[in-house]
């Protein structure tokens, strides 16, 4: 978090209409992890906030900034998503009275500035990402505090570390006498826990330095479900022991000296809701939270965990994710490649039956309860393209194309094809392999560089390499089926709004786009390259 | 006021003695058998769901998830783990057999190598896709190592609890190294796991539900009918589409609802009647996979088989016999307090047993969501039944350690009882038929290893719970288990 203080010593000065703060604060996405660098700012009521918007990731991304919610803004960042395919030409803004401010996509390392005056009324402000996808884990809270932003936030903790001991408490036990199961460093020396592994029965104790600047009263606020203690330097200052809900927490106050002070923080959980929040204030600093969580920030919990998911994040690997991907069929094979663009193969019909950008797939709908139903992409610019085989012999020019197999489940295979699995390269990057009767068949995609493309958009290349002993003659691709593929020219064809297809040696028959298959040494080479034109 | 005070002490404590009487159970189990967690890698959900022994000493496992992870030196109290795979659907039996890591999973059986040896695999070849799925959560398939011509059984769940609307679900279908894809049973309801006997017989574990009026271990006869008919319209599907239905060349007769199983076997020729009824309540709720030991390293129980429970976080023993050329036997609890609801086990040449699972979907008592551990034998020879063998009168149980001629010999130190359950196609089934069978003598052997029960009357079809709670050793020592539950499908003439 960055902001200036201007005017501070001019204040009693000037007259009230000029009294609102200023702030200027610049957030930064983080290259391929779909998060802001910033989980939370604090200004005062009615500060005039300049805001810069600082894409340093492959993916364009927006700043939106909400009214209070207890969902981190995942409902509104739902509605963005519903405008489907409006949403690029919108900024994935909608017209909604929850946005109070928001920024325009912001393109890949660019950024952009935003202005605007904080609510007057205190609270907690959710802003997201509203690409389709990213709200999940790219977003984050502007505190509105009554003189918040006049007091500057305290230090966090130094040099925070965590043991983790499993058992059965009723009331804390002695951590110093038990042996951890595991230790470590606190992640951006936050209080806190990620450990997918233990929701009951365990205790953690939280150690780390607290810098004190002013000589003084400093307050703490401590609220945990199930028990915590606190002490500073070897002294407890709180304690909350037992089996409880948070509450709105206890408070204590201490003199401390300027330097550096221990903090020991046990905690343990028994069973059902595991909270933890600990807060401190002191001469010159507003309430500064030393836990990931804020009380009073997650309360509604259980409705937050309806809203988030399990995003996968495509880094500098592919990613591959085999489950019921709607539109697919049942055999599904997404990939999210690097540079965020993604496709689902359906292995039954040895084609590519989804192509998508941005966000790749989220997979709680199939990694949590019983895993029911099918799941659509996390992107946008979606294109469906046809469920049905891709190569067929064609006895004359105008023969017409084989009919999608209707019932896989009850074994109509799509006749003539085995589909072969897939290898991976370096990058985890899949190419899928196939037979045609005597005709192998491999499929790759990869995002496409601005180098090879001579346009602005994003676009992913497809190569198909066919090699056969016994080459077929009349065999034909069909690489797209659709009214709009007749407006096509020079070689683009439109697929769906804002997303076009290029391939060389395409002919258009009616309202099909077909690839003669032309064998030389026994090998043909197909490309094609989706292109979202936005 | 007063008196709401002693009734709340006296529940309480009654809640304290039952839960202590868990734990002792458990303490006591665990003089002979210890069970360490295994550290799974920090933030990843393991929600173990396939375990193979890799020949460099690396412990294989899959997950729910898709993944399969690498433990080097899984004995330590902290294994280096890699991930070897992702982007599998649900794999559910893995192993590794010629070079190459075979894999069960949702649509297929896949084969899997790492050809340039950075640790992961990046060869995912499709050896057969040979069954039907259609997007239902439930359509499990479950997958065995390789047999002894290479090829792997697969038992197929139905769709939904059951339904059938894909090829060849409720069936079982063996996939041979080429793909070659041959159905060699139906029946089947909702699978939990599957595996082999020492003597390479296929077994699989079938959940309680329709046509199933408690869970049970099953034995995979080629061409067998195992009880549950909804999967019967796969065949003509399958015929009309020139699939073959392999080794099935004709449907079962239908059998009749609300009737018993030793009943319908009468009518049904290819009906295999369940080998061993995991009594339902009383060993579990859930069975999954199972393995066995060849060596004796893991105690004295060679040869039978440590079946994993999901919902009750334990393993279950089970000694099998054939009589009558039908596979019958036993069933005792093992060891219970496992962390999370188990679903894979497998046995290492070493004699120690990994198990671990998830409790995702359907609860597990362990309470984890996840967990993988290790059973290790301490070298003490628990007291248990360690056999139970069919007479044309009664039983014959056999002891892990000499018994106590007087209390062995007294009939007082027993008791039986029988049932069975109804055969119907609705959900599950009480016991019924319930008897009480009057224990006549009882003799002991001469090296005091065995002891001859004669019973008053034994009743085909029905589970016969026979208990030994009076049974003491020379030294004065009860049964850890007392009871066993030996499903009686055949008497032996």
């Amino acid at each position: 978090m960055k902001y200036h203080l201007l005017s501070f010593s001019l204040l009693p000065l000037l007259a009230p209409a000029l009294l609102a703060q200023e702030v200027a604060v610049t957030i930064k996405t983080l290259a391929a992890q779909m998060k802001y660098d910033t989980p939370e700012f604090t200004v005062s009521p009615g500060a005039k906030v300049r805001l810069t918007l600082t894409n340093d990731d492959e993916m364009p991304h927006n700043f939106v900034l909400t009214k209070p919610s207890d969902d981190k803004g995942m409902a509104l960042a739902q509605t963005a998503w519903a405008l489907g395919e409006k949403g690029t030409e919108k900024h994935w803004i909608p017209a909604d009275p929850r946005v109070l401010a928001a920024t325009k996509t912001v393109m890949p390392h660019a950024k952009e500035e935003l202005a605007f005056v904080a609510p007057t009324e205190p609270g907690m402000y959710p802003y997201v990402c509203t690409f389709p996808g990213h709200a999940m884990v790219m977003n984050g809270v502007m505190r509105v505090v009554v003189g918040g932003g006049n007091l500057p936030q305290g230090s966090k903790l130094t040099d925070g570390k965590y043991q983790l001991f499993l058992g059965k408490w009723e009331m804390m036990p002695h951590f110093s006498l038990i042996k951890p199961l595991r230790e470590g460093a606190l992640e951006n020396n936050l209080i806190g826990w990620k450990f997918d592994d233990y929701k009951n029965e365990f205790g953690i104790r939280f150690t780390g330095n607290l810098e004190v600047k002013t000589e003084g009263d400093h307050t703490f606020r401590l609220a945990s479900d199930d028990g915590s203690k606190l002490s500073i330097d070897g002294k407890t200052v709180l304690a909350q022991d037992g089996i409880h809900p948070p509450g709105s927490g206890k408070t204590a106050t201490v003199n401390l000296k300027p330097g550096k002070h221990a903090l020991q923080l046990d905690y343990f959980q028994a069973a059902g809701g595991a909270e933890l929040y600990l807060s401190w204030t002191g001469p010159g600093f507003a309430e500064t939270w030393l836990t990931k969580t804020t009380l009073g920030g997650e309360t509604k919990k259980k409705k937050t965990e309806n809203h988030t998911g399990i995003p996968l994040i495509v880094k500098d690997e592919a990613i591959i994710y085999r489950n019921f991907i709607t539109g697919v069929g049942s055999r599904g094979i997404a990939v999210g490649l690097p540079g965020g663009v993604n496709a689902a193969f359906d292995a039954e019909m040895c084609n590519v039956a989804l192509v998508w950008r941005g966000a790749f797939i989220d997979a709680k709908r199939h990694w949590t309860d019983r895993g029911t139903g099918t799941q659509p992409p996390l992107g946008y610019g979606v294109v469906a393209l046809e469920k049905n085989v891709p190569l067929a012999i064609l006895a004359s020019a105008d023969a017409t194309w084989p009919a999608s197999p209707k019932d896989v489940p009850w074994g109509d295979w799509p006749a003539g094809y085995r589909f072969g699995g897939y290898t991976l390269d370096k990058t985890g990057i899949p190419t899928f392999r196939y037979t045609f009767n005597d005709v192998n068949v491999e499929d790759r995609m990869e995002a496409a560089s601005s180098t090879t493309h001579a346009h602005s958009g994003v676009a992913m290349q497809r190569v198909i390499t066919l090699r056969s002993e016994k080459p077929p003659t009349g065999l034909h691709l069909r690489l797209a089926a659709g009214k709009r593929i007749a407006e096509g020219k020079n070689g683009i064809f439109p697929l769906d709004e804002g997303v076009s297809l290029q391939a060389t040696g395409a002919i258009v028959r009616g309202a099909e786009l077909l690839v003669p298959v032309t064998f030389k040494d026994g090998a043909a080479r197909i490309e094609a390259s989706y292109i979202w034109n936005h | 006021m007063k008196r709401i005070a002693i009734l709340i002490t006296a529940l309480s404590s009654a809640a304290v003695a039952q839960k202590n009487s868990t734990t002792d159970t458990i303490n006591a189990e665990r003089e002979f058998y210890k069970v360490t967690a295994v550290p799974t890698p920090p933030e990843e959900v393991l929600e173990v769901s396939g375990l193979e022994l890799m020949p460099d000493g690396k412990l294989a496992v899959a997950t729910r998830r898709g993944e399969i992870w690498m433990a080097a030196n899984p004995g330590d109290a902290a294994p280096t783990w890699s991930r070897w795979a992702h982007g599998l659907h649900e794999p559910l039996g893995i192993s590794f057999s010629n070079g190459w890591m075979w894999a069960t999973q949702r649509p297929e059986v896949t084969r899997m190598k790492d050809s340039d040896g950075d640790g992961r695999a990046d060869i995912f070849e499709t050896v057969s896709s040979g069954w039907g799925i259609n997007g239902d959560y439930h359509e499990y398939a479950f997958g065995t190592r390789p047999d002894k011509d290479g090829a792997i059984w697969n038992v197929l769940c139905l769709t939904g609890s059951g339904g059938s609307s894909s090829l060849f679900r409720g069936w079982a279908v063996r996939v041979f190294p080429d793909g070659k894809t041959v159905p060699v049973a139906t029946g089947i309801r909702s699978p939990g796991g599957i595996g082999f006997a020492p003597d390479g017989e296929v077994f699989y574990t079938d959940n309680q539900g329709p046509w199933n009026g408690s869970s049970s271990l099953k034995h995979l006869k080629p061409g067998s009918f195992q009880g549950n008919p909804t999967g019967f319209n796969s065949f003509d599907k399958a015929a009309t589409r020139g699939i073959s239905t392999g080794v099935i060349s004709k449907l079962p007769a239908t059998p009749k609802s609300n009737s018993r199983i030793d009943t319908e076997r009468g009518t049904v020729a290819e009906f295999v009647p369940p080998a061993v009824v995991l009594v339902h309540d009383a060993l579990g709720h859930s069975p999954t996979g199972m393995c066995y030991d060849t060596t004796g390293k893991f105690g004295p129980f060679r040869g039978q088989l440590f079946v994993g429970e999901q919902t009750f976080s334990l393993l279950q023993r089970v000694y099998l016999e054939k009589v009558n050329g039908v596979w019958q036997g036993a069933a005792f609890h093992f060891l219970r307090g496992f962390g999370s609801g188990n679903i894979a086990t497998l046995m290492t040449p070493d004699g120690v047993l990994y198990t671990g699972g998830s409790d995702r979907g359907w609860g597990a008592k362990g309470g984890k969501p996840f967990a993988l551990e290790r059973v290790e034998w301490t070298g003490k020879v628990p007291f248990e039944i360690h056999e139970m063998h069919a007479k044309p009168d009664g039983f014959e149980l056999t002891f892990t350690q000499p018994v106590d001629v007087k209390t062995a010999g007294d009939i007082a130190s027993y008791t039986a009882s029988a049932w069975t359950y109804i055969y119907q196609s609705s959900y599950g089934s009480p016991e019924v038929d319930k008897l009480a069978p009057t224990i006549l003598a009882a003799t002991v052997a001469a090296d005091g290893k065995s002891v001859r029960l004669k019973l008053d009357k034994l009743t085909k079809g029905h589970v016969h719970a026979i208990g030994a709670p009076g049974v003491r050793t020379a030294s004065g020592n009860p049964l850890l288990h007392p009871l066993g539950y030996y499903t009686l499908n055949e008497i032996p003439n």
